[in-house]
């Protein structure tokens, strides 16, 4: 082993005792390239492309659902302003409608009233005149027939004019 | 029977000896040309399989990373290369634990004596592959530093001339004592760059030493093990394997990280990338 190395030492000297060979040293230089090369151009700078953007993505996502959720929460406000301000406005005109609807009612109840004791009079009138006329008609009619009766019971001591005058007082008396 | 320093030759192609390293790290380098061919082809915006899995490392990478850098752009520049080496060192670690790797080979004349040259060995037990490794990464720190701060800033962190420059113009306008300190400190500073200089030679070796030493150790002691006791004897040290193999891959990447921090970072202000360095030479001390 110590000869070896002696050996060694007197042809290439610490370092090619070691090993070391400038065309090993290449080579191996060379394959470290090769390696060092490819991750860079073909993995690491477009791995870390992709991962960008991806994460830029994620974030606009992210920035996206944020906004989503607000703009649902304000709609949902919107609608729920909405449906309150419609069930109010229900209710204001269903109020309105019951007092109308009374107001129309204790109209009309009134108007059916003053109509009915309208008729109720007028009947009561057309009842009276009707019966004036009646009693004149009777009154009539009794006057002709005592002046028949008397006449054909009187006829030969009166004349027209006594007999009229007698039957006028009799009625007199009679009425 | 023993596991040579130099990973062994089995062939030639043209002039380029093939070892049984460099066997295992084409093969490795295979494994990721179809996994990222898999993934190029299979690319979904929801995820699922090995994008999935992977999308789920990248993630888990870069805040790890953050806690180094403290800054999530410096962390998505640097994640291709850390992210290619943590994977790759890993891979080929655990990798060398398979078996049938240092074990199924070919019977040769080596030093003219017979013996068993394995087609495949752990591709980090070759120094040729740690060097490599490391000395990118070293390079790759100081790219990023002249790409981030411009040439003559980055090497004004190393060769601090202006520093003395301004010091000596401080003690020509007003020849004073604060002047004279302000040179002091300027020509330590220059003297600090050089030891500067130097430690980044320093880094490549020590990351390359370290990562090698710590797989091929390994090996060697795998090795040793099963020509004493083939039977269950290995087995608690395979575990430790498993956890060397991750944590050197840790180590090595987490390094790279902080040296690429350490050259992107403005000079006067890198405290805290100091203690980054700390930080990492401590999990390399549990290591």
């Amino acid at each position: 082993m110590i000869e070896e190395t002696k050996q060694a030492a007197g042809i290439a000297g610490a370092l090619g005792s070691l090993g070391v060979d400038g065309k090993l040293f290449l080579a191996q230089l060379l394959n470290f390239g090769v390696v060092l090369f490819v991750m860079w151009k073909w993995v690491y700078t477009p791995l870390l492309k992709v991962m960008d953007e991806r994460s830029k993505k994620i974030e606009q996502g992210l920035k996206d659902a944020t906004d989503a959720a607000a703009l649902r929460r304000s709609a949902d406000e919107e609608r729920d302003r909405i449906v309150l301000a419609a069930r109010a406005d229900a209710k204001q005109i269903v109020e309105e409608a019951a007092v109308n609807a009374e107001t129309e009612r204790v109209a009309a109840t009134a108007r059916t009233k003053t109509e009915v004791e309208r008729i109720v009079t007028q009947g009561k009138e057309r009842l009276a005149a009707e019966k004036q006329t009646l009693m004149a008609s009777v009154r009539a009619e009794a006057a002709d027939l005592v002046t028949a009766v008397a006449e054909k019971v009187l006829r030969e001591k009166l004349d027209a004019a006594a007999d009229k005058k007698l039957i006028k007082d009799a009625l007199k008396d009679i009425a | 029977m023993s596991v040579p320093v130099a990973a062994e030759k089995l062939t030639t192609i043209g002039t380029l000896p093939v070892t049984n390293a460099l066997v295992t790290a084409w093969i490795v380098v295979a494994l990721f040309l179809v996994f990222a061919f898999l993934l190029s082809r299979n690319r979904r915006e929801v995820p699922r399989g090995i994008q999935n899995a992977f999308e789920a490392f990248t993630e888990y990478a870069l805040n790890f990373m953050d806690q180094v850098t403290h800054d999530r752009a410096r962390s998505r520049k640097f994640l291709p290369i850390v992210g290619t080496l943590f994977p790759l060192i890993l891979v080929s670690n655990w990798m060398g634990l398979l078996p049938g790797v240092s074990t199924i080979g070919i019977w040769g004349l080596v030093h003219g004596e017979k013996e068993l040259i394995p087609l495949i060995r752990p591709a980090m037990s070759d120094l040729n592959m740690t060097l490599a490794l490391g000395i990118s990464s070293v390079v790759i720190s100081h790219i990023f530093g002249i790409m981030t701060l411009g040439v003559l800033k980055h090497w004004g962190k190393f060769i601090q001339i202006e520093g003395i420059a301004r010091a000596l113009f401080a003690i020509i306008k007003k020849p004073s004592g604060a002047a004279a300190m302000g040179l002091f400190t300027a020509l330590i500073e220059l003297g600090v760059g050089f030891i500067e200089l130097i430690s980044e030679a320093a880094k490549m070796i020590s990351l390359s030493l370290r990562l090698f030493g710590n797989i091929f150790a390994g090996e060697v002691l795998l090795h040793v093990l099963s020509s004493l006791m083939a039977w269950l004897m290995p087995t608690p040290f395979m575990f430790m394997e498993l956890i060397v193999g991750i944590v050197q891959a840790l180590v090595f990447s987490m390094l790279t990280l902080v040296y690429l921090t350490l050259a992107t970072e403005k000079p006067h202000g890198s405290e805290h990338a100091e203690q980054a360095i700390g930080h990492s030479d401590a999990v390399h001390a549990t290591g």
